[in-house]
């Protein structure tokens, strides 16, 4: 799509001169579906047009641990609204929501976010914390990671590990 | 016991025990004259596209299959398909063909997609499978992904409607669709397969991939033993990566299914050993399964490291397709086991052989 994503990309490269010291590239979709299964280790931020970016994201998403838990927002010149990452769309099975087994990580990661952009740093950091000893320990993990835990649970559980 | 007996039950035992990996089925016969000798057009192409159709031909000729090649000389700068080329794959109605490279940007159009527009090669099928040997995060991967090859995205219908602002169509008809739709459900049933998925994002785009959907849907019904199931592009590319093995064949749209074909590709195993091709009514062209216009990195043509293997299985596909099965078989045997081994890869695998070695290898298991 020469003009149309041609003039994404001069915009792009207008706007990499004026930083110098971040290193900017650039990937064809298909080679980057390829790269992102392979070789993930070696994208750092990624900058795309609409319908490219939501293929991206869920599949970054499903590498690096799910939808789940991944965190996102959507912001403008006045206003930022915040999200489960990927799949924000999705509102999930009707099975999950009767047995209350949503993954609650996702949006209390991004609610983390939210509080950054509020500049809260301190109440960010304590969330954020809290919601990633939860996971590395284990022991309280809903459906979606390979766990039998509630929502609830994995709430009381973060809610426990706030210092 | 009679002694006829005895000599049949010994045979048996010794078929039993296995020579080899295949054993034999109830034969092929073939009627007078299928073995003529049958003319394939072929192009090497750019980048790594010389290296791995070459080892096809070694590898034809080692096994002396009914094939020549017919070979022209196509570059990615050149700003259309030669005359003679089209004409010889008219004629030969098959062709064999390396990457072509793509300039990016403004100026000339891909050659690849040239190619497949002339022809009407309306569907891409692209075969992502584990190889026994080469282990990766999910087993049981074997995915068919059908994609329409024609239209979409790929209308190649662009314009500026002011300075800094471009419309770009994408255009969905219910002809091509509802071929693309019949050609995969054809396929599920000639081979077997049990599922087909559509892949859509009609949620955003509700006219173009809904009446995508909507031809899906219609041929569907006349295949009633073929489970059918549609699922959002998005969510899809996750699944891929979190568990492929619920996928059999899918069916999607131009640019869905470059990706998924690619995402698949990768689960699966590399973009280097992927087969897959390209059919129309009457004109077949075999390539690369996955990023079939990548003209490869320089490095690897001057280290003669490219992956032969994903031409090699493809070419096992045109052999099929000619309606040769034992040497295809024959073909997709010796390659089999040059991956189980394991001590001739490439780098894309893991390894340091160079393409001539692992055609030497190939050749050397060919039976």
């Amino acid at each position: 799509m020469k003009l149309a994503d041609g003039l994404f990309l001069e915009s792009c490269r207008e706007v990499a001169k004026k930083y110098p010291s971040i290193t900017y590239n650039e990937i064809i979709v298909d080679n980057c579906c390829m790269q992102l299964v392979a070789k993930p280790e070696q994208f750092d931020v990624m900058v795309t047009p609409n319908l490219y970016g939501n293929l991206v994201a869920n599949t970054a998403a499903g590498i690096a641990g799910g939808t789940g838990v991944m965190p996102g927002g959507n912001v403008g010149a006045d206003h930022a609204v915040f999200e489960q990452g990927a799949s924000a769309g999705n509102v999930g099975k009707d099975k999950i929501v009767l047995e209350n087994k949503a993954n609650p990580v996702a949006l209390l990661l991004s609610s983390a976010m939210m509080l950054r952009h509020l500049q809260f740093p301190s109440f960010a950091d304590r969330l954020e914390t809290a919601v990633k000893k939860v996971i590395a320990e284990g022991k309280c993990r809903t459906k979606d990671l390979g766990g039998t835990s509630t929502t609830q649970q994995v709430v009381d559980a973060v809610i426990a590990k706030l210092d | 016991m009679s002694r006829r007996s005895l000599t049949l039950l010994k045979n048996l035992a010794r078929n039993a025990n296995g020579s080899g990996i295949q054993t034999r089925s109830v034969t092929y016969m073939p009627r007078p004259g299928d073995g003529a000798p049958r003319a394939v057009t072929l192009i090497p192409g750019d980048g790594i596209g010389p290296l791995v159709t070459n080892a096809v031909e070694q590898v034809m000729e080692a096994m002396h299959a009914p094939i020549f090649f017919e070979k022209y000389d196509v570059h990615g700068e050149m700003s259309r398909m030669p005359p003679e080329v089209m004409e010889s794959i008219r004629k030969n109605k098959v062709c064999l063909k390396g990457g072509l490279k793509t300039p990016v940007g403004g100026g000339v159009s891909s050659l690849n997609v040239q190619l497949r527009k002339e022809l009407d090669l309306f569907a891409s099928l692209v075969n992502c499978f584990n190889l026994p040997g080469l282990p990766t995060r999910h087993e049981n991967v074997d995915i068919v992904v059908i994609r329409e090859n024609t239209e979409g995205e790929y209308a190649g219908l662009e314009h500026e409607v002011v300075p800094g602002v471009v419309e770009s169509l994408k255009v969905i008809t219910k002809f091509c669709s509802e071929r693309i739709a019949k050609y995969a459900f054809e396929y599920a049933y000639l081979n077997n397969r049990k599922k087909v998925t559509a892949v859509h994002k009609a949620n955003i785009m509700k006219l173009a991939d809904g009446l995508f959907l909507e031809s899906c849907r219609e041929v569907a019904k006349k295949y009633p033993s073929i489970t059918y199931n549609e699922i959002i592009v998005d969510n899809c590319c996750m699944q891929l990566v979190a568990k492929p093995e619920q996928f059999d064949v899918m069916v999607t749209p131009n640019l869905y299914g470059n990706l998924v074909a690619n995402t698949a590709a990768g689960i699966a195993g590399g973009t280097g050993v992927m087969p897959g091709g390209n059919v129309g009514a009457d004109h077949a062209v075999f390539e690369q399964g996955a990023s079939a216009g990548n003209v490869g990195k320089d490095k690897i043509v001057l280290e003669n490291k490219a992956n032969p293997v994903a031409l090699l299985l493809s070419s096992a596909m045109m052999l099929r397709h000619l309606q040769f099965p034992s040497f295809a078989d024959r073909l997709e045997t010796a390659v089999k086991k040059v991956i189980a081994e394991g001590n001739c890869r490439t780098k894309d695998l893991g390894g340091t052989s160079t393409t001539q070695q692992v055609v030497d290898a190939v050749i050397a298991k060919l039976d």
